[in-house]
């Protein structure tokens, strides 16, 4: 049995094909074909490649499900983690507390104050106290951060106090040469909510001294 | 569908079922096929006649499963199958091959020597 040239460049094409994941290729064979035992192997490559593309279609069906999921769980620890980054305490009626651990970048900086403000306005607060004790590493910009938070809460009518400010960010305050007599600073956070506390005690002794 | 079936007999009166298949088949079709062969099914325990047309492909699933049911067949269990093209023989026939069945299974260009075989084969 002698197999023409052309039948077999047709198979070595194929092969060529599957090598570079082409597996939608088939050797083209007309239902009157002569029914030899090469045609099994033509047949049996068909075979192999529509298999192939089937497979590929499935894994790459896996591939982008397992990516999509990936995706789900980054972004669900993404907000986990921003929730968590921005740990905003009601500790009274009207006082809130954002104790503020670890690094503070431009993002992480902008998504605070964010969220921060929101909370501010929804809680109609009056006092703010942001505490900076966890943090011990600042540059200018985190310093910066720091300082337009505080600025921000006040523009948006509540009292703002900043505690836990360490020498060394003392200093990188300094440098910045901003105003910040407008800030309220303290050493420590039960500083803050004392003061807090005297006021709003203030308040409320000299409500009920007007309503007798 | 792709493949219809009906129940037709031998001239010596012997019942086999009569399925054509024709385009792509699917792993629908072939559940149809698994429900119609189920006991007390239209199919159960029948010879079957199988006319493929010269158009038909099927699925790498449908393939499997067809090759899974063939396996599963008794050993008195005859089947014809009428393909008249060359490439969907040599399809077929992997088909048998793998199940180690393919004693009691022959292919026709035709149907009427596919008929007078399993009529042959059911002793009328």
């Amino acid at each position: 049995m002698s197999i023409s040239p052309e039948r077999i460049n047709r198979v070595v094409d194929l092969l060529t094909k599957a090598a570079v994941k082409q597996y939608h290729h088939r050797i083209e064979l007309s239902p009157d074909a002569e029914d030899d035992v090469f045609l099994q192997v033509e047949v049996g490559l068909n075979v192999v490649m529509e298999d192939l593309e089937q497979a590929e279609k499935q894994r790459e069906e896996y591939v982008s499900e397992i990516q999509r999921k990936n995706q789900e769980i980054a972004d669900r620890a993404a907000m986990a983690l921003r929730e968590l980054s921005t740990p905003i305490i009601s500790v009274w009626d009207g006082v809130l507390a954002l104790p503020i651990i670890g690094m503070v970048d431009t993002v992480r900086g902008s998504e605070m104050m964010e969220q921060l403000l929101a909370r501010v306005a929804s809680d109609q607060a009056e006092y703010v106290v942001i505490d900076i004790t966890g943090v011990a590493v600042v540059d200018t910009r985190t310093a910066d951060s720091f300082i337009r938070m505080s600025e921000a809460v006040r523009l948006v009518g509540a009292q703002c106090f900043l505690t836990g400010i360490s020498p060394a960010i003392a200093q990188t305050i300094a440098q910045l040469g901003i105003d910040t007599s407008r800030i309220r600073t303290l050493r420590r956070l039960s500083d803050a909510l004392k003061v807090v506390f005297e006021e709003l005690g203030l308040k409320a002794a000299a409500q009920s001294n007007l309503s007798k | 569908m792709p493949i219809t079936y009906e129940i037709r007999s031998t001239p010596g009166g012997r019942k086999y079922s009569r399925s054509a298949a024709a385009g792509r088949i699917t792993m629908d079709d072939v559940r149809m096929i698994q429900d119609a062969a189920k006991p007390g099914g239209p199919m159960d325990g029948l010879p079957s006649l199988t006319v493929n047309s010269a158009d038909l492909a099927i699925d790498p699933d449908a393939r499997k499963a067809f090759s899974d049911m063939v396996r599963d067949v008794k050993e008195d269990y005859f089947s014809a199958m009428v393909v008249t093209s060359a490439p969907m023989r040599v399809m077929m026939g992997f088909i048998l091959r793998v199940t180690g069945r393919a004693e009691n299974m022959r292919f026709f260009n035709d149907e009427a020597a596919a008929v007078e075989w399993l009529a042959g084969k059911l002793g009328g």
